[in-house]
């Protein structure tokens, strides 16, 4: 009698573990939308400081909106930049076969993202001021750059400890060779 | 980010943010020097060119240029400290150009300066100087072959001949088609040696 049991039991048995893999699997894949760009980038500030002050009430003066946005708009480029000198290397990657699937599918996913994140601040930007999306990142870009020129100029100090450093210490050397010679030569001349 | 000051009578409304990390204040402190910037600039809008009703500012250019014509002629009259102090000075009017103006323009106007300001410190010669500014040229300016000029000219004073031969190679290979000459004639006395 219980003999009959036991295949229906194994079958039934069988039929469940599947099942429960597969549910298991199927519910594992899909990450959050939102938190895609920030398990890469870290965490947006000037993204979160622009929802922030627009959610503040009473209302905060236009002008402090507007700079909020350009603040954002220039940590999204900054970003963007970054994404686009790392697809460059994950071309290279994907050419030589070094690459599995998971990583092409989530960058792509990163870069429809980056791409939303961006044509939502233009959108924000037009709501603003009308038109203004089409010169907003033209004047974040140039205050990345500038930015950069920036950071240059503020490292010439202290290149020039360093290389004076350098340059007392081979001076030094270089004149005492110089010295030596000179004694060498005078010396010479003292025998002739 | 530096600005030229506003008049202390503006009443320019600032973001304050308490109880945050300093990622987030450095955030806050963007934005409220960034308010400070348009609000002395006073564009329609508040909005920086090149959105159409405001207009970028030419007078820093000219002022900038003019500066540089002064150092230029103390360098001609061999007035080396002169020169140098002049070059600091428009320097200093340079890098103050609003930031989101075009970069292009910084970048051609801070390199030029910094390259005379090396020739002005050869003459003088105190070659680190002349070392760094030449070297923030050239990383400004990547196709600059005047700024590898003097660089290579830096090395060679310090009796660093290797560099000097490399830098000067380099600058052939990347520097612009205008501002090559003195580096072609510079190698050829290389060349020579």
């Amino acid at each position: 009698m219980l003999s009959i049991y036991v295949p229906i039991v194994y079958v039934a048995v069988l039929i469940g573990f599947l099942y429960g893999i597969s549910v298991f699997v199927r519910k594992r894949k899909p990450k959050g939308p939102e938190n895609l760009l920030e398990d890469w980038f870290g965490p947006c500030h000037a993204r979160n400081v622009f929802f922030s002050v627009l959610k503040q009430k009473p209302p905060a003066p236009d002008v402090i909106l507007k700079s909020s946005l350009v603040i954002r708009g220039t940590e999204d480029l900054k970003r963007l930049l970054k994404m686009k000198n790392s697809r460059n290397a994950l071309n290279v990657l994907i050419n030589r076969g070094a690459v599995g699937d998971e990583l092409i599918q989530e960058f792509t996913r990163l870069e429809k993202e980056m791409e939303l994140e961006l044509m939502d601040v233009a959108r924000t930007a037009n709501t603003l001021q009308e038109g203004w999306n089409q010169f907003f990142f033209q004047s974040c870009n140039e205050i990345i750059n500038n930015e950069r020129i920036h950071n240059k100029l503020d490292e010439i100090p202290k290149n020039i400890e360093q290389a004076s450093k350098r340059w007392q210490q081979e001076k030094a050397e270089f004149e005492q060779v110089e010295e030596q010679k000179r004694i060498q030569a005078q010396k010479e001349l003292g025998v002739l | 980010m530096s600005s030229p000051a506003p008049p202390a009578q503006m009443n320019v409304p600032q973001l304050s943010i308490h109880d945050a990390p300093p990622d987030v204040l450095a955030v806050a402190a963007q934005i409220n020097d960034y308010t400070k910037m348009i609000a002395g600039a006073k564009y329609p809008f508040g909005i920086p060119p090149p959105y159409p009703p405001a207009k970028p500012n030419a007078a820093l250019s000219a002022q900038v240029n003019k500066m540089k014509q002064t150092g230029n002629d103390a360098f001609k009259r061999k007035k080396w400290g002169e020169a140098k102090r002049l070059y600091s000075m428009a320097l200093k009017m340079a890098a103050s150009r609003y930031r989101w103006e075009p970069a292009a323009l910084t970048a051609e106007e801070t390199s030029t300066l910094l390259c005379n300001r090396a020739a002005a410190e050869l003459a003088l010669e105190e070659y680190p100087e002349a070392l760094v500014d030449a070297d923030a040229a050239i990383s400004i300016r990547k196709n600059y072959g005047k700024g590898y000029y003097r660089k290579a000219k830096a090395l060679e004073a310090m009796h660093r001949f290797d560099e000097a031969k490399q830098t000067a190679n380099d600058g052939l290979l990347l520097a612009d088609p205008g501002t090559r000459n003195e580096l072609v004639a510079l190698c050829a006395v290389y060349e020579k040696n």
